[in-house]
C-alpha cells in the first residue's frame, strides 16, 4: 500500500486548502440557517404606522375615517402645532399627518369629492399606504351612499366592511423554510465540492503522474494497475471522506427539521455527485500537466458547471437553448434530483430523483474511463 | 571474462521514426562489473538503458537480465534492479526521508527492514541530517545523492546509474564515485552511463564506446588503449623551429605524426620504448633550444578519437 499511503501523505500536504473551503462554506451555511431560522416564525404581518389627524371638521364622518385608520396603525394624539409635527416626522415618530378639513362631512353629504390634505415622508411606501387605506375607505363610503343609505348608517357600514381583512396564507407546508435552506444548502455544494475536490486531487494527480517519478515508478516491481488501484482507493476514501463531513454539517443544522427519507436522498445525491466529482478529478489531474493549467481547468469548470446546471441560477428562468446545453452536464442532473427530492414521501416517488442519480453515475464512469486510457497512454 | 552474465542484449535495434537510435546493439555485462557506457551525448546510453529497464519498446533484438527476457511486466527481474535517472526524480511534496522510503517501499513490503535499508541509504549517501528538509531546500549535490538513495535503498543486485554527477560539485562528486565503487564492493553489479571520460576510466572495469547507436568498442581501459595506434604524445615548447627538421623527427622510430604549432612541437608515438630520451638526444645534437616538455599518456578521447574521427565532447 505503498503508493496508497504516498496519496495520503500528499493529500495531507493539500488539506489546509481543503479546510479553508470546508470551513467557509459551513460558517456560510450556519450564517444563512440561523438568519433564517429568526425571521422564519414571522413570515408575513401587518405594519402599524404612527400617524395622526388633525381634525378641523369634528364630524362623525372624520371620527369613522380616524377609527378606520387606527384599527391598523397607531394613532398618536397631537396638539397640530406646525412646528412640533415637522419635529416628529424628523424624528420619525410620526410617519403620516391627515388633516380633514372643516365642511368635509358636509361636501360629502352633497355629493363632493372635498380635498384631504397630508403630509407623509417624501417617496416612502407608507405614505402611499395609507393614501391608498384612506381612498379605500372614501370609496366604500360612497359605494355605500350611492344605494341611498343616510351618512350615519353609511359610516357604520363601511366601519364593519374595513374591519373584514384577508387571510393570508403561505402558499408552501409548514416546515418550508427550513427546507428551503437545506434545500440550497445542498444546491450550493456543487460549487464547493467541484473547486476544492478538483484543485486537491488535480494536485496529487499531477505529482503522481509527473513523468521523472512516473518513470521511475515504472522501474519498480510495483505493477502499474496496482499503485493506479491504491491512487483509486485513496481518492474513493478521500471523497467518502468530504461527502460524510458534509452530510454531517447538514445533520448538525437540519436534523430536527427534515424526515430520515429526505436525508437519506439528498446524501446517495450528494454521493453520487462525490463520485462524478473525484472521477473528473483524476481525469483533469491525468490530463493536465501543470498546476498552473489545472487551476485554470478547476476555475472554469466549477463555475461554468455551477453557473450552467442551475446551481446558482435557478433552472427555471433560465432559457431553452442553456437548458439543452445544461443537461450535458452533471451538475444539471444534481440540481434536478435535488428539487425532485422536496417533495417526494416515499422511496417509490423518487423515480425521477433516482434517474438525476443515475446519470450522474455515468457522467462518472466516463470520466473514469478516460482518466484511465490517459494513463495507459502515458504508460 | 568470468562470471555470470547479468545482462545480455543481442542486436537490439530502436528507432525513433527516421530517426535510428540504437542500430544493432550488442552488449553483455557480467556479475560483479562497473560497466561504462561511454559516448556523447545522443549516442544511445540513455535508450539501450530504457529499453534494458523495460521503459522503451523496441524495434528489434532481444534483451536478457539475470537469464530472463526483459519485458514490461517482469516485476520480478525489476525487483533486482536499481535506476537512478539522469534527472533527479523525486517528489517535491516529500521530505528527503519521506521519498527514499515512498521508493524503497515499492520494493520492500515488510516495514522495520524497510526502516532499516532507509536509514542505511540516508548513511550511505550522507543525507541523515538532512532527513526533514524538502528537495528544494538541498543543493545540487545533495539532490544527486537523495536521486542516489531513492535507487538504491532497496539494496538491489544490478543498479543502472544514468550520468549520476552531471552539474555536481566536485565534492559530491567524489563522494558519489566513492559510493558507487563500495556499492560494487558489496556485491551490486553496476552500469554507469557517462560522457565524462575521467569517471569512466576511474571507476569502470569494462567500457563500451557507443556512437550513433553502436557499439564501437568494448573492453577494460587498458585493452580500449591498446586498440588504437597512439601509445604516447610528447609535446616540447620550442620557441624557434626550423620546419625542415620536421620530416627528419618524423623519420624517428615509432613516430607516425609530428606537428609544429604556437611555439609547440608534437609528436606522437606508436607503441614503443626510449621515446622521449630519443627525442630530447635529436634537440641536442641539433642544437634545438626548448623548454618545458610533456609526456601525456593515450585517454579514452584518444581511443574515440581514433576510431570516429571525433572528439568525445564535439
Amino acid at each position: 500500500m505503498q503508493t496508497f499511503k504516498l496519496f495520503m501523505t500528499l493529500l495531507k500536504r493539500n488539506l489546509p486548502s481543503v479546510s479553508i473551503y470546508v470551513v467557509i462554506f459551513a460558517i456560510i451555511s450556519v450564517v444563512i440557517t440561523s438568519s433564517n431560522q429568526s425571521s422564519s416564525a414571522q413570515l408575513y404581518q401587518d405594519e402599524a404606522i404612527p400617524f395622526t389627524v388633525i381634525d378641523e371638521d369634528k364630524s362623525a364622518l372624520s371620527e369613522g375615517l380616524r377609527e378606520y385608520l387606527a384599527q391598523k396603525n397607531e394613532y398618536v394624539e397631537h396638539s397640530g402645532a406646525v412646528e412640533e409635527l415637522q419635529m416628529d416626522m424628523y424624528y420619525r415618530d410620526i410617519y403620516y399627518v391627515l388633516i380633514i378639513p372643516e365642511g368635509f362631512e358636509e361636501g360629502v353629504k352633497a355629493g363632493e369629492e372635498p380635498t384631504l390634505q397630508n403630509y407623509k415622508i417624501k417617496d416612502s411606501s407608507v405614505g402611499y399606504y395609507m393614501d391608498l387605506a384612506v381612498e379605500s375607505y372614501m370609496s366604500t363610503l360612497r359605494a355605500s351612499l350611492a344605494t341611498g343609505v343616510e351618512l350615519s348608517e353609511a359610516i357604520a357600514t363601511t366601519g364593519e366592511a374595513m374591519q373584514a381583512s384577508a387571510e393570508v396564507s403561505m402558499q408552501q407546508k409548514e416546515n418550508t423554510s427550513t427546507n428551503s435552506i437545506m434545500q440550497g444548502y445542498f444546491q450550493t455544494l456543487p460549487y464547493i465540492l467541484l473547486a476544492m475536490l478538483m484543485n486537491a486531487l488535480g494536485n496529487i494527480m499531477i505529482s503522481l503522474n509527473r513523468e521523472k517519478v512516473r518513470l521511475r515508478a515504472n522501474c519498480s516491481s510495483l505493477s502499474m494497475t496496482k499503485r493506479n488501484l491504491q491512487i483509486a482507493l485513496g481518492t474513493a476514501l478521500f471523497g467518502l471522506m468530504i461527502w460524510v463531513l458534509f452530510e454531517v454539517i447538514a445533520l448538525v443544522l437540519y436534523a430536527k427539521q427534515e424526515s430520515a427519507i429526505t436525508f437519506a436522498l439528498t446524501g446517495m445525491n450528494t454521493l453520487c455527485f462525490v463520485l462524478m466529482t473525484v472521477a473528473l478529478s483524476v481525469m483533469i489531474g491525468f490530463l493536465a500537466k501543470k498546476e498552473a493549467v489545472l487551476s485554470a481547468v478547476a476555475i472554469i469548470v466549477s463555475l461554468g458547471a455551477s453557473f450552467l446546471g442551475g446551481v446558482f441560477v435557478p433552472l427555471e428562468v433560465m432559457g431553452e437553448g442553456i437548458i439543452k446545453v445544461a443537461k450535458f452536464l452533471p451538475t444539471y442532473w444534481y440540481v434536478t434530483a435535488n428539487s425532485a427530492i422536496v417533495n417526494v414521501a416515499e422511496f417509490s416517488e423518487a423515480g425521477s430523483a433516482f434517474a438525476g442519480m443515475g446519470i450522474q453515475l455515468l457522467f462518472a464512469a466516463a470520466f473514469f474511463t478516460i482518466a484511465m486510457v490517459a494513463s495507459r497512454k502515458q504508460k | 571474462m568470468e562470471g555470470k552474465t547479468v545482462i545480455k542484449v543481442e542486436n537490439l535495434v530502436k528507432r525513433y521514426k527516421e530517426l535510428v537510435a540504437l542500430d544493432h546493439f550488442n552488449l553483455e555485462v557480467k556479475e560483479g562489473e562497473v560497466f561504462g557506457l561511454l559516448g556523447p551525448n545522443g549516442s544511445g546510453k540513455s535508450t539501450t538503458m530504457n529499453c534494458i529497464l523495460g521503459l522503451l519498446k523496441y524495434d528489434k533484438g532481444n534483451i536478457e537480465v539475470f537469464g530472463k527476457k526483459m519485458a514490461p511486466d517482469s516485476y520480478e527481474v525489476k525487483a533486482m534492479i536499481g535506476v537512478v535517472p539522469q534527472e533527479v526524480a523525486v517528489f517535491e511534496e516529500l521530505t528527503v526521508l519521506e521519498n527514499v522510503d515512498y521508493f524503497c517501499g515499492l520494493y520492500v513490503n515488510d516495514k522495520a527492514t524497510r526502516k532499516q535499508y532507509v536509514e542505511e541509504a540516508l548513511e550511505f549517501v550522507g543525507l541523515q541530517e538532512f532527513k526533514k528538509f524538502y528537495p528544494k531546500k538541498l543543493s545540487g549535490g545533495l539532490l544527486r545523492r537523495l536521486n542516489i538513495a531513492c535507487g538504491i535503498a532497496h539494496k538491489p543486485k544490478l543498479i543502472f546509474l544514468d550520468e549520476p554527477t552531471v552539474a555536481v560539485d566536485p565534492q559530491s562528486r567524489n563522494k558519489i564515485l566513492e559510493g558507487i565503487e563500495q556499492l560494487n564492493a558489496e556485491g551490486a553489479t553496476i552500469v554507469y552511463t557517462s560522457h565524462y571520460m575521467e569517471e569512466v576510466e576511474q571507476i569502470c572495469t569494462r567500457i563500451a564506446i557507443m556512437d550513433g547507436g553502436k557499439n564501437l568498442a568494448i573492453g577494460t581501459n587498458e585493452e580500449l588503449k591498446n586498440m588504437i595506434k597512439t601509445g604516447e604524445t610528447i609535446q616540447v615548447e620550442i620557441l624557434d623551429f626550423p620546419q625542415a627538421q620536421l620530416e627528419s623527427i618524423r623519420a624517428l622510430p615509432h613516430v607516425y605524426r609530428a606537428e609544429y604549432e604556437e611555439n609547440h612541437l608534437k609528436v606522437h608515438y606508436t607503441k614503443g620504448q626510449r621515446n622521449l630520451v630519443r627525442l630530447l638526444d635529436y634537440l641536442k645534437e641539433h642544437d634545438i633550444t626548448f623548454g618545458r616538455v610533456y609526456s601525456e599518456l593515450p585517454t579514452l578521447n584518444d581511443v574515440f578519437l581514433e576510431i570516429t574521427g571525433k572528439e568525445l565532447r564535439d
